[in-house]
């Protein structure tokens, strides 16, 4: 029997050996490509890049958008994608807490925060809701920087595909003009539909709505709604009794008409409170592809602000 | 093209050696387990020491900092005394019992503590459910170190530790303080779990605790025969799981743990056959 075994140990020992010297050995790329490869967190990000990178960028996403972006669990495949990148694209602040680790893991520090192929989209962004004064820890799930969702409001749309813009050419600079003038037709599309939405959803100014999660802040101060009160107590903490029953009074005294959820959080408190105070749940996307017809980043839009002027009609 | 092994070698050998790094713990921990037939008290001590690092929050201190780290930790001894101190040699309310209440009662005070804090809710999710694919080479590192200490620490006092587990009442009669390293146990098994799981989350470490113990016992009753065969197990499961992984694009830890029980139940189909 031990005799056995020992040949199984030496001959399980081998790989082992391999795979060990590998870790201690620098990781060159592993395949070299013409095309620009870009990693993207999310989606929309995804035909962001597309967008302004057209057909001179390979575009991969790693979280899928039906998921919720905080928690995400990448798998393999994502790892290396990042690690064949030359450029990482993501949301910036805390708002995918993933991202550190699998960038790590990936083992390439030009693709790290503040590296210069780190594409932080926060960057230039007016943040709502930044802490003041002394840090509180207990402010807020995730949200030390502010809040993080600021991609739902498309003016900050234009701020990241500057952003965006500029590290391709940096990256890129042969392709310079033909990433300046994508972006500049994008930006011209992009504020035409400005302009439809806002005209869209011109009646709801001045209303209120009620948020699940802190993530519509964006898109309500685009539209000049208020969205104050959440269904979450803090942000990342589900309802307690006590705070459902404070919603309730405070929705009936205001008269809000529409309770607005992402697609992944769970309905039942939203849709409860909302029979109960007899005003209507609007689901929105925050992914490209999260719902039926979201495809691109405008229907995505288009989405989101009908079902908003519709509940507020 | 080239990324089949560099690929493979790229993306999975640092969390393969923490796979090996686990499996040789957790193997021989999981030999103490099945004979003193606390087959969840990893589950309870890793939950336990996560309400220990959410206190850290409602003091003001961040989830990675210094404070939550020595929190968890005392609550890791907290537990490993409650295990040892609700242990006597005539046992009234049983030991599972009392696993099951610990871990019940601290995940729920975690969720109340957590409603207050109002923050650090994903960091201690998170902290339970783990992430082997993305573990880091310091981690790596780190835990080879926590390990290798506890592995010695076990392995000089071999005979004291397999005696208060396989035969307690023997322990009593030669007037060894059962107590006293009982709590020794818990407190250098805590020690091991509690940052196992960060890395490999709660699923993960409980198979690589009980699978390979349970299949070696199919096949042998004596210790040392069982811990080599646990430890070729727990090597085969990394390796086949780390490929299923990597070639089809499923989450790691997962993987791992499908492959344990596929490997169970190849172990119990062998010795089925074997019998005949």
């Amino acid at each position: 029997m031990f005799s056995k075994i020992r040949d199984l140990v030496f001959i399980t020992a081998f790989p082992l050996v391999v795979i060990g010297s590998s870790l201690f050995a620098d990781t060159a790329p592993l395949y070299a490509a013409e095309k620009l490869n870009v990693v993207t967190t999310t989606t929309l990000f995804k035909d962001l890049v597309k967008e302004i990178g057209g057909d001179k960028i390979e575009v991969k996403h790693v979280a899928s958008p039906k998921f919720n972006i905080h928690f995400i669990q990448p798998k393999p495949t994502d790892v290396r994608n990042v690690a064949n990148a030359d450029l990482f694209v993501f949301t910036g602040l805390d708002l995918e807490a993933w991202v550190d680790p699998l960038l790590e893991a990936a083992g390439k520090p030009s693709l790290f925060r503040g590296g210069e192929r780190n594409v932080d989209l926060s960057t230039g962004v007016r943040l709502l809701k930044v802490p003041t004064g002394a840090l509180s820890r207990s402010m807020g799930d995730l949200h030390l920087f502010g809040n993080p969702h600021y991609i739902m409001s498309p003016e900050n749309l234009k701020i990241a595909a500057n952003t965006l813009l500029e590290k391709l050419k940096t990256v890129d600079p042969a392709n310079a003009s033909y990433y300046d003038e994508r972006e500049k037709d994008f930006t011209s599309r992009l504020d035409k539909k400005i302009d439809e939405w806002k005209q869209l959803c011109a009646h709801c100014k001045g209303k209120e709505v009620i948020s699940y999660h802190d993530d519509f802040e964006y898109a309500a101060d685009f539209l000049e709604i208020k969205a104050e009160q959440f269904i979450e107590p803090k942000p990342g903490i589900p309802p307690t009794p006590k705070h459902l029953e404070f919603l309730e009074g405070y929705v009936k005294e205001r008269g809000v008409r529409a309770i607005v959820i992402p697609t992944y959080y769970p309905k039942d408190a939203a849709e409860g409170l909302a029979r109960r105070v007899g005003s209507k749940v609007v689901t929105i996307c925050q992914n490209v592809g999260e719902m039926p017809g979201t495809d691109n980043i405008f229907s995505l839009f288009d989405y989101d602000f009908a079902q908003i002027s519709g509940a507020l009609k | 093209m080239t990324e089949t092994l560099g690929g493979i070698l790229h993306v999975m050998a640092l969390p393969f050696l923490a796979c090996l790094i686990l499996a040789g713990i957790h193997a021989y921990l999981g030999l103490h387990v099945i004979e003193r037939e606390v087959i969840f008290v990893d589950l309870a001590l890793a939950q336990i020491a996560a309400l220990g690092s959410s206190l850290a929050l409602i003091f003001g201190y961040g989830f990675d900092s210094p404070h939550a780290y020595w929190l968890s930790l005392g609550f890791t001894l907290l537990g490993a005394a409650i295990f040892s101190f609700t242990r006597f040699r005539r046992q009234i309310i049983p030991q599972e019992a009392m696993i099951g209440i610990v871990y019940a009662v601290s995940a729920a005070l975690l969720i109340l503590i957590l409603s207050r804090s109002g923050e650090g809710d994903e960091q201690i999710r998170q902290s339970l459910v783990g992430n082997i694919l993305l573990v880091s080479k310091g981690e790596v590192w780190k835990i080879f170190g926590i390990y290798s200490a506890v592995g010695l620490f076990h392995y000089f006092f071999r005979e004291k530790f397999f005696l208060i587990s396989r035969n307690p009442e023997e322990a009593f009669k030669n007037g060894l303080n059962v107590r006293l390293w009982d709590f020794m146990f818990y407190a250098s098994f805590g020690f091991v779990v509690t940052s196992s799981v960060k890395i490999a989350g709660v699923l993960l470490v409980f198979s690589f605790l009980i699978v390979p113990s349970a299949c070696a016992m199919l096949f042998s009753d004596k210790l040392r025969t069982r811990l080599m065969l646990g430890w070729m197990i727990g090597f085969l499961a990394s390796v086949c799981g780390m490929a299923v992984s990597y070639y089809l694009d499923f989450p790691t830890g997962a993987s791992v743990v499908c492959v344990f029980g596929l490997i169970l139940a190849a172990s119990g189909f062998i010795k089925a056959v074997l019998r005949k």
